[in-house]
């Protein structure tokens, strides 16, 4: 190489008649455009339709609103740990292992997930103390209103979408429902068909009521189902005419849902939609 | 003294705190929600709930250090102790920082108490020996106090500078050159023409009023006059005429009024052509020689993006933005904000610094355009027919824009779209044949008008028609009022008022989106009156959205759109695109920002 580069400046020195260290500069110049160059091209062709079809990214996308706990979920996921937050300015993404045996024992013996969809596998599957997982890349975005349009542009890095939802937080459910049009309407979801696990977290704000505990993530999730219905009307086709529209059935993309806490790390239904995506 | 001190990242992790005093509600997630998230990085100073803020942001680490106080601090103080805390921060870190992600909570008590001690130490030292200087006597103070006495406000006496009283946040906001820009960014930009104002409201009123403005105020009309302004009475109905105006406003008939209205979230169809998009260098060759490695770097990315590199290029947009019709100030703002977010950053590999900054600007604008609240009107109007609410938007703006124009194509929309039962009231009572023109849009539309004719209070009629309208089964209520100049103060307050009375559910103000037109310093001022001439000074009722008209005849240069969102903070819920009823077009974002950087 440096053979090459010395017999280069040597000929370029003689031909333009320059000092050899300038020459030398010079042809490093010229080495350097010419792999940009080349790069570049090969950047516009990669990108202009060669690649046959298009397939999903390889991330597995935090969404969701302000407060629901993404940034939390994206911790415990990493380390395991309780972390303090504020509202998040722009996207923390990190590849990571992730071990579904972390959690307490206790925990696991919990069936955390709403059997919202009957026959869906990951509702029974409890994950081995020892699996491993990645690493994968895991991406928390932030949930502010103004973050919504780039949000979106980040459906297409996403193998799946986990979305968190505050269970206690019902007047931000309008914008959840808002979103999930946004999402269920979007070029990439309808072709990509990226799942979605919809998390209801903070559940051990109202672990107490062990019973009505369930009925309310259920609520939840009827309560967005409700609000989309009220957005079909003014913003055109979703679902089946004549049918209520029901999250699981009626989305363009596979769709489960389940209870989490971030903060008494309980978190396998996470474990389990991500060991089911990423298998 | 200072309350309160925050560091967290951008990432959103909270990696130190402390509490001095302990803070009501919570002004640190207000500030990143209401200021930081929304494009406003180029300010550090915010006044939130009884709060002072002040802030800085470390690029090369995406890290903000928050100081939060109340009554007056000298801002080199704050300064200091901000530039003290970073430095001491980055040293107690060191390398392990990295990516920001590793280090999640930073034990950092006691060099933060170093910092204060050291920053209050300077402080005092300052003091002694300026000798005891007051509020007063420094020489912003003295600014301050010629200002107060240009605008006949009481001068402020000079013992205040000592104490910190909740009275004194005032001058404080003064004092700091940082604070006015807050203030001016949102809804202030007209705050010079303002301040003339302010100094004597009366006589700066009184000569402009001419013989029209008569009429107006006391709501006395004299009866030849009304006759005079009535003249749908001498106009019997032609349905020829409506015909014929039927045709002009709802066109032949094959325009697809939902492929325009409901041009939805798809921005991502043009996507490719965006990201496939790489700067091209340009002029840079020059450069190259005499900074070799910093050119180099530059060409392959990898180069710390200093202030003397950013300006020439952000100078660059800035002129572009502005040959789009974007307001200087507003260019100025972003350019700004775009400035202090990428000062010590680290261009990406084979990014040039041209593309890293077009990039930053594009998301800034893309971010401030996507609305932080639903726009959704027809769900809104729906949401308000389930609960058993009469929905009402009023439509405001100044003479000539298309207020009822573009009324009727909103109604149209609600119409056909929700199914909705909509009402027309006709509260501009003063141009003459307002009335009538709505008349010819009800009859087209065939959507009933409720019309008190000329001379009465608009705020009282409007009241009557959502009366009417709730005991006649009508879902919406859309309001016309009158075209009024921005400066022009009786009748802002007489709006005022209409908006007090009613609570109307959307206040929207039409403006043109037209080159050289002053429809920022109109929103401005229509923005401003409203929340000044409120009713209840505690909850202020401005704007609450737009409608850009004759969005079609301005080519690349929707600049408007981006200058209006930015000084109001409120979306853009419609564009008006043509004549016809069916041209009525949800704004798109991407497309807006698309055009703009060209
Ligand atoms: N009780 C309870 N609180 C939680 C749980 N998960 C998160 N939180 C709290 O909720 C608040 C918000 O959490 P974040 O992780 O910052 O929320 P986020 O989704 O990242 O929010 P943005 O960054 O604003 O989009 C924090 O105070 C968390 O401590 C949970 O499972 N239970
Ligand atoms: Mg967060």
């Amino acid at each position: 190489m440096m053979e090459y580069v010395r017999k280069a400046s040597g000929a370029i020195e003689a031909s333009l008649g320059v000092g050899s260290s300038t020459a030398l500069v010079l042809t490093f110049l010229v080495i350097l455009i010419s792999i940009y160059a080349t790069l570049h091209i090969f950047q516009v062709v990669s990108g202009s339709g060669i690649r046959p079809r298009r397939s999903r990214g390889n991330a597995a996308l935090l969404l969701g609103p302000c407060g629901s706990g993404k940034t939390a979920v994206f911790f415990r996921l990493r380390d395991g740990e309780e972390v303090q937050t504020v509202s998040s300015l722009s996207p923390a993404r990190d590849s990571f292992e992730i071990k579904a045996g972390e959690a307490p024992l206790l925990a696991l013996a919990r069936a955390f997930l709403l059997p919202v969809v009957p026959g869906c596998s990951s509702c029974i599957m409890l994950p081995q103390a020892d699996q491993k997982l990645g690493p994968l890349e895991v991406v928390d975005f932030p949930g502010h209103l103004r973050m919504r349009g780039k949000a979106n542009d980040m459906v297409k890095e996403a193998r799946c979408i986990i979305y968190l939802v505050d269970a206690e937080d019902k007047p931000k459910l309008k914008d959840v429902a808002e979103h999930f049009y946004e999402l269920f309407t979007h070029p990439d979801v309808l072709e990509l068909h990226t799942p979605i696990m919809v998390a209801c977290n903070k559940s051990d704000l109202t672990s107490a009521r062990t019973e009505k505990f369930i009925v309310r993530g259920l609520d939840r999730v009827e309560e967005i189902e409700r609000e989309i219905e009220q957005m079909r009307v003014s913003r055109g086709y979703l679902g089946v005419d004549g049918e209520k529209f029901k999250l699981t059935e009626h989305a363009p993309c596979p769709i489960q849902t389940c209870r989490i806490s971030a903060k008494k790390n309980q978190l396998e239904p996470l474990y389990n939609f991500l060991l089911e995506q990423f298998a | 003294m200072i309350d309160a001190f925050y560091i967290f990242t951008k990432g959103g992790l909270l990696l130190w705190s402390t509490q001095l005093v302990k803070v009501k509600g919570n002004p640190l997630d207000r500030l990143i929600k209401e200021v930081l998230l929304e494009e406003r990085v180029g300010e550090t100073f915010a006044n939130i709930d009884a709060y002072n803020l002040k802030w800085k942001l470390l690029n090369e680490m995406d890290i903000f250090f928050v100081v939060v106080y109340q009554g007056i601090l000298q801002m080199a103080y704050l300064e200091g102790l901000l530039a003290m805390v970073a430095k001491e921060f980055v040293q107690h870190v060191g390398n392990s920082f990295g990516n920001g992600l590793t280090i999640k909570h930073v034990d950092f008590d006691q060099d933060f108490l170093r910092c204060r001690q050291r920053a209050d130490k300077d402080l005092k030292e300052a003091r002694r020996q300026g000798g005891m200087r007051s509020f007063a006597d420094t020489k912003k103070g003295a600014e301050v106090q010629k200002t107060r006495e240009e605008k006949g406000l009481p001068a402020t006496s000079s013992k205040k500078g000592k104490s910190g009283g909740a009275d004194d946040k005032d001058e404080d906001d003064e004092d700091d050159a940082d604070a006015s820009k807050v203030a001016e960014a949102r809804g202030k930009l007209g705050a010079k023409s303002k301040a003339k104002k302010e100094a004597d409201p009366a006589t700066a009123e009184k000569p402009k009023k001419g013989k029209e403005a008569r009429h107006w105020d006391g709501g006395k009309v004299s009866k030849s006059l009304m006759q005079e302004l009535d003249f749908s009475k001498n106009k019997p109905d032609d349905d020829a005429d409506l015909a014929a105006k039927q045709a002009e406003f709802l066109g032949s008939g094959d325009e697809n009024f939902d492929a325009e209205v409901e041009s939805l979230s798809s921005g991502s169809e043009d996507e490719a052509k965006d990201t496939g998009e790489q700067e091209q260098e340009q002029g840079r060759v020059g450069g190259l020689f005499k900074s070799l490695t910093r050119g180099v770097k530059n060409l392959t990315g990898g180069a710390v993006l200093g202030e003397e590199d950013l300006e020439p290029i952000l100078k660059k947009f800035k002129t572009e933005l502005m040959t789009r019709n974007v307001a200087a100030e507003v260019a100025d703002k972003l350019s700004d904000s775009v400035r202090r977010s990428l000062v010590g950053k680290t261009t990406g590999r084979f990014t040039t610094m041209a593309s890293t900054v077009k990039q930053a600007l594009k998301e800034s604008m893309e971010t401030l355009l996507t609305p932080k609240k639903s726009i959704d009107v027809l769900r809104a109007a729906l949401a308000a027919k389930n609960a058993g609410r009469v929905y009402t938007i009023v439509f405001l703006g100044v003479n000539g824009v298309g207020k009822s124009t573009n009324l009727a194509k909103v109604a149209y929309y609600l119409k056909h779209k929700g199914g909705l039962n909509v009402l027309i009231c006709a509260c501009d009572t003063f141009r003459a044949g307002a009335v009538e023109q709505l008349k010819t849009h009800s009859r087209c539309l065939d959507v009933p008008l409720f019309e008190r004719g000329y001379g009465k209070d608009p705020a009282d009629i409007a009241k009557n028609a959502i009366a009417h309208a709730k005991s006649n089964g009508h879902d919406v209520v859309l309001v016309d009022t009158a075209g009024r100049m921005q400066d022009n103060e009786p009748l802002m307050r007489a709006l005022a008022k209409l908006v007090a009375i009613n609570t109307p559910d959307l206040v929207l103000f039409v403006g043109e989106a037209l080159v050289g037109n002053d429809a920022i310093d109109q929103v401005t001022k229509f923005n401003r009156s409203l929340v000044d001439l409120s009713a209840d000074p505690r909850n202020p009722r401005g704007i609450d959205g737009m409608l850009l008209t004759k969005y079609d005849t301005v080519d690349d240069k929707v600049g408007a759109a981006l200058s209006m969102v930015y000084v109001t903070g409120q979306p853009v819920v419609f564009v008006g695109t043509g004549q016809k009823y069916t041209h009525l077009r949800k704004m798109q974002a991407k497309e807006v920002v698309r055009t703009l950087l060209g």
